[in-house]
Formats: C-alpha cells, sequence, structure tokens
C-alpha cells in the first residue's frame, strides 16, 4: 500500500462505477485511478460502488467500520439501496475538504493519512451540487435523510435537512401532515390545548 | 416504520427531526406541535442551541406582555447553548417585567453576547414606566459585546398626551468593551453614562427626548455624531457644550441644526477662551432647518476652537427660497483656520446668506486647496458655468484654492465625501436605511 502515499495529487478524481466482481474478501483496499486507497460499498440491492477511502470517511458509520477493519472486502450496507448510495457516493466526492466534516477527520490526521486533504469552504460548484443533490421528490428525499442518519454523515445530513426544512416551512399543518405521511392522534382537545399554550405561533 | 401504512419520515430519530426543526422560522417550527403526538415537543429542539435569539418581529407581534414575558422566560430554559451572537427582545417598558428583563440580559451576557437589541417600541403612553430600570452589571463586562441598541419608542406621532406623560429616569450606565455605540429614538428620560475606553464610535441620532447624557472614560473615541434631534415641543435640553467638552478629543465630529441651535443660546461671556477641540480634524455640519448658516456657525467657532481642522463639510438646507432670518454680524472673533484646506457645501444655492458664509470662510482659510459647491439643479436658477465664474472672482487669502460647482454625484468630487455622509442622508429622510445600514454592517 506504499504507493498510495506517494500517488498524485488529490485533483485526481476517482470515476464512480460499480466495482468489478469477484474479489476474494481477505484482498487489500484497491488502489483507485489515482493510485489511491479505494473500498467497496454493497447497497441491499448487491450493487457495488467503488469510494475513496478517505471520501468514505466522511460518514462516522463508515469510519468506524474501516477503522474496525472491515474495509478490506466489499462493505454491505443492507438499508441502502442503489441508487441511494450511488447518490451518497457522489456527494462524499463532491464534498471533499469540505469544512464540515474536516474537523472530525483532523482527528485521524495523526496517521498521516489525509494530508492531501486541505480543508477548504464550499464552492458556489459544490454548493450548486448541493442543490441539484436534494432536487429529488419526496419520497428520494426522505430515503437520503435515513441515509444521512444510518451514515452519520455531518454534510450529507446538512443538506438534506436544509431541503426538508425549505419544503416544508410555509406549508400549513394539514399540507405537512400529508407531506410528512401523519395522522393526527390528538383528541380535539388535546390540540385545542396545544394550540393554547403556543398561541403566539398559532396567530 | 410505518405503523399508518404512509408515516414516511417519523422513524427517524428525534435529532434528526429536530434539526429539521431548528432549521425553520420558529413559527413554523413551534406549529409542528399539533402534527401528531410523536411531534408534541420536538419544536424544543430549536431553542437548544441557536445562536441568535430574536424575540421581535413575528413573536412579539401579538403577544400581550405576559405572555411575552412567558414564553421568552420557557424558551431560555431550554437553551443548552454556550454561545449567543444575538439577543433581542422588544416589549413594553413595564416594571412587572423588569426581573425578567434583567435576567435575560444576564443569561445573554454569560453567553458572550455580542449585539443585544433592548427596543421598546411597543411602549404605550399608559404603560411607561415610573421606576428605573438598571441594566446588569455584567452586560458591562462583556468582553464581545460589539451593539448595544436600546431603544425606547412611543409611536405613533404626534402624541397629544406627552406632557402629561409620567417620565421619569432611566439610569442606564454602559460600561462596554464595544467599539461602536449607536443610540437613536429614546422617548424617555434616561440618565446615560457611557464608559467605554475601547469605544471609537458614538452616534446618536433620531429623536431623543430629555435625555441626561454623560461620559465616563471614552479616551478611545475618534468619532461622534451628535445628531438628536430635541423634543418638538420644547427648547433644545440637552447641554450640548457640555457634551462636546466631554468628547473633545475626537478626530471626527457631526453636529446637527439642534446642536448647533443650544451652542447659539449659551453665547460666551467677553473674554472667555474658546474649548479647544485639538485633534479634531474633519467637521460635519447638518443644517437641515431653515437657519442662518454664517451666524449659527460662526457661534459655534466661537465657541469651540478647532486648530487642527483639516475638512469641513456642510449640509445647507434643501429650501426653495430664502428664508433665513440673519441673526446679525458675528463673524468678528473668529480666529483663522490655518489647516483647511477642502471645504464641501451640499444644496448650495447662491443664497445672499450663503455667499457670506463662502465670504468668510475664504477669508479665514490661507492653506484652502478646494472649495466644491453642491448645487442641485431642481434648486438652481442660474446656469452652472455662470455661477462658477462668479464664484472665482471671489477674494480668497489662499491663491491656490480652487474653487469648484457640480452637480450632486456629478464626478470625481463625489469621492469625496465625508466619514459620517451617512448620516446626511439620514438627515434628508431615509432614516431607516440609515438605521438597517448599521446593523448591516455590524454583522
Amino acid at each position: 500500500m506504499s504507493s498510495g502515499d506517494s500517488g498524485p495529487s488529490s485533483s485526481k478524481q476517482l470515476v464512480q462505477q460499480p466495482a468489478a466482481a469477484g474479489r476474494s474478501p481477505n484482498q487489500p483496499p484497491l488502489l483507485g485511478a489515482g493510485g489511491r486507497k479505494v473500498i467497496v460499498l454493497k447497497s441491499g440491492d448487491e450493487e457495488e460502488f467503488e469510494v475513496d477511502l478517505l471520501d468514505a470517511m466522511q460518514s462516522r458509520t463508515l469510519r468506524r467500520a474501516i477503522e474496525d477493519g472491515c474495509g478490506d472486502g466489499p462493505m454491505p450496507l443492507p438499508n441502502l439501496t442503489g441508487p441511494v448510495l450511488a447518490k451518497v457516493v457522489e456527494l462524499f466526492r463532491r464534498h471533499r475538504g469540505d469544512p464540515r466534516w474536516a474537523d472530525e477527520l483532523q482527528e485521524t490526521e495523526k496517521e498521516g493519512m489525509f494530508k492531501d486533504y486541505a480543508p477548504q469552504k464550499p464552492t458556489a460548484e459544490v454548493k450548486g451540487f448541493d442543490r441539484e443533490f436534494v432536487s429529488v421528490d419526496r419520497d428520494a428525499l426522505f430515503d437520503l435523510l435515513r441515509a444521512a442518519n444510518f451514515l452519520e454523515a455531518p454534510g450529507l445530513l446538512d443538506v438534506t435537512c436544509d431541503a426538508a426544512a425549505d419544503a416544508v416551512m410555509n406549508m400549513t399543518v394539514e399540507e405537512v401532515r400529508e407531506y410528512f405521511g401523519l395522522v393526527n392522534d390528538y383528541t380535539p382537545e388535546e390540540e385545542a390545548a396545544l394550540r393554547k399554550q403556543h398561541e403566539w405561533a398559532f396567530q | 416504520m410505518d405503523t399508518h401504512g404512509h408515516d414516511r419520515i417519523s422513524d427517524l430519530p428525534d435529532h434528526i427531526l429536530g434539526r429539521i426543526l431548528s432549521l425553520m422560522p420558529a413559527k413554523a417550527a413551534t406549529q409542528t406541535t399539533i402534527l401528531s403526538r410523536r411531534w408534541r415537543d420536538l419544536w424544543e429542539y430549536i431553542w437548544c442551541s441557536p445562536t441568535t435569539l430574536d424575540f421581535t418581529a413575528e413573536f412579539a407581534a401579538q403577544q400581550t406582555s405576559h405572555e411575552y414575558v412567558r414564553n421568552v422566560n420557557r424558551y431560555l430554559k431550554l437553551h443548552r447553548g454556550k454561545k449567543i451572537h444575538r439577543f433581542l427582545v422588544s416589549l413594553a417598558p413595564d416594571r412587572r417585567f423588569f426581573w425578567d428583563v434583567k435576567q435575560w440580559l444576564e443569561f445573554a451576557a454569560a453567553r458572550d453576547v455580542e449585539e443585544i437589541s433592548a427596543d421598546f417600541t411597543k411602549a404605550q403612553v399608559c404603560l411607561m414606566s415610573v421606576y428605573p430600570f438598571t441594566m446588569p452589571t455584567q452586560l458591562f463586562d462583556c468582553l464581545r459585546l460589539r451593539v448595544l441598541r436600546l431603544r425606547y419608542w412611543l409611536l405613533p406621532l404626534p402624541l397629544p398626551g406627552l406632557r402629561q406623560t409620567p417620565l421619569t429616569h432611566v439610569p442606564v450606565a454602559c460600561r462596554t468593551e464595544a467599539t461602536g455605540i449607536k443610540i437613536g429614538n429614546i422617548w424617555q428620560s434616561l440618565h446615560l453614562e457611557i464608559s467605554a475606553p475601547s469605544l471609537r464610535s458614538l452616534h446618536f441620532f433620531g429623536v431623543i427626548l430629555f435625555p441626561a447624557i454623560s461620559f465616563g472614560d471614552v479616551t478611545g473615541l475618534v468619532d461622534a455624531a451628535i445628531c438628536a434631534t430635541d423634543n418638538p415641543f420644547n427648547a433644545p435640553q440637552v447641554n450640548y457644550i457640555r457634551l462636546l467638552s466631554e468628547v473633545a478629543h475626537v478626530e471626527i465630529l457631526t453636529v446637527r441644526s439642534y446642536t448647533l441651535m443650544s451652542v447659539a443660546a449659551s453665547l460666551p461671556e467677553p473674554g472667555q477662551v474658546p474649548l479647544p477641540l485639538p485633534n479634531l480634524r474633519e467637521l460635519q455640519l447638518l443644517m437641515n432647518l431653515a437657519m442662518e448658516p454664517l451666524s449659527y456657525i460662526c457661534d459655534f467657532f466661537k465657541l469651540f476652537h478647532l486648530p487642527s481642522l483639516e475638512r469641513l463639510f456642510v449640509n445647507l438646507p434643501s429650501l426653495p427660497h430664502e428664508e433665513y432670518t440673519s441673526l446679525g454680524e458675528r463673524s468678528s472673533a473668529v480666529a483663522h483656520f490655518n489647516r483647511l484646506k477642502v471645504i464641501k457645501m451640499h444644496n448650495f444655492k447662491e443664497f445672499v446668506s450663503e455667499m457670506r458664509l463662502v465670504r468668510f470662510l475664504l477669508q479665514r482659510t490661507p492653506v484652502l486647496e478646494l472649495l466644491l459647491l453642491v448645487v442641485r439643479p431642481e434648486l438652481m436658477f442660474v446656469r452652472k458655468q455662470d455661477l462658477q465664474r462668479r464664484m472665482l472672482a471671489l477674494p480668497r487669502i489662499s491663491p491656490a484654492a480652487q474653487i469648484v460647482v457640480c452637480e450632486y454625484l456629478e464626478d470625481d468630487y463625489a469621492k469625496l465625501r465625508a466619514t459620517h455622509e451617512q448620516m446626511c442622508e439620514w438627515d434628508n429622510g431615509s432614516h431607516t436605511s440609515y438605521y438597517n445600514d448599521f446593523v448591516d454592517a455590524q454583522d
């Protein structure tokens, strides 16, 4: 794995594609196109994705797994579907160096793995990508929110929570219930009491 | 997750739903309490750690004072954060709530607040307090505090019952590390003492009724704008001479008609030495009332000695006709301005009184480099070129002095601006934008 650290600069970008099948579970992490370390993530519907090891670190869940030595073979993520995982992997790649998770990364900096990961402010391009990323229908957005929760990925969580807040902030209570698919299980008296308790918000 | 067959979101943990709510406006987020039982308490997340606590506008709009205070107390209890950037409240200055307001300010001070706005816009005449409100001392030790806005308004104007209103002393001592303070529209008797060694900039503007303002340590003060409008029903109440003498070390000063009138009303005794403003490099005079410029300006120069003055800006009233009454000849005792290089006058209309002011200045400025007369075409009855020619013929003791007539923002001379030029715009009626600019500039 020595070539990993001496590889070309981080400007070299990894092309996301389903990984070649048939690798043995004990094989060391792949070397990506730029000579970087990559790991393989496997969705619930058996689709595999190569992802730069450093990008995967944006997820606390994946980082814990990698640190526990689970990164050597395809890592199964049974509750994420292929399309969701494809989007998430793309976001990780675009958020490379994002300050929203750079702080956490610094903690693991000791090993020198992340030296070409200088934190940077999100560029207009990244912001544009984020907007595009959440321009999806309601159910797809909720799937991404669940993925963010499962993966514990701060950047992904920010983007998806923002989108959810934007979607409902100008809705009426009825519209929000409909949007989230909620059933009002209050009695009329209970609801009236809550409206009274938070009167200013219902005026 | 699907207890009802279509619930799309409630399987997410509380902290994620709370995070979504905290990205929404407080009102919309609070409404989610009635979505379903699962959502009843999730709104509490929005008060966990916000760094801006804005209890104004929508929040304050419909609540009675009691509800307002109860809700602010309730929400602040939920706050777990260690840091607040902005803390904004708006309520009636009712004595029953002073204890609460004090608690809030202490709460904000303990979290290194940077901006506080205590806006008593909602004050009604009948609710005006007759009891003093003392700012908590913690606030004055707040090192990060950069903006302190105190607004005690009585609206709307005019207020027919004003004179019967029980006005009282609201002692406010202001000891802060703030670098800029702006105080405006104080409709209540206010004893304000400002002691802030690192204060660099101080602006008084708007209507300030009966304020007793004094300064403690303001050694760092560089620029001051004393632009308050006095009580429209009474003679000026503020002792501007004392006020100015307390900030005599400033380098940049803007004063307004009322200040000049107040000064003119207290001419020195014969033989009295003028008060020096030794560091003053730039002076802006905003003459928004129909007042004869030369007399008032001369009176100001008789009372204050300005040995270092380099730039003088005079904003003449934009009146269509000459309506000034002369106070008589007063220019005799005024000393020369040995360093004055630039004079800029706005709204110059070639009125007799204005010409007298120009002649006066040209005779007392040995090193003058530029006299810039800014005209407004709608107020001009002569051609600019003719005016320019007449002005050039004026006698002057500085042979190198240029005299230029130009239109507002016409050319390069627009770059020659007073430090407090915004004040000038504010003076012309757009005070709201001035105030907002101030708020934005601090962010």
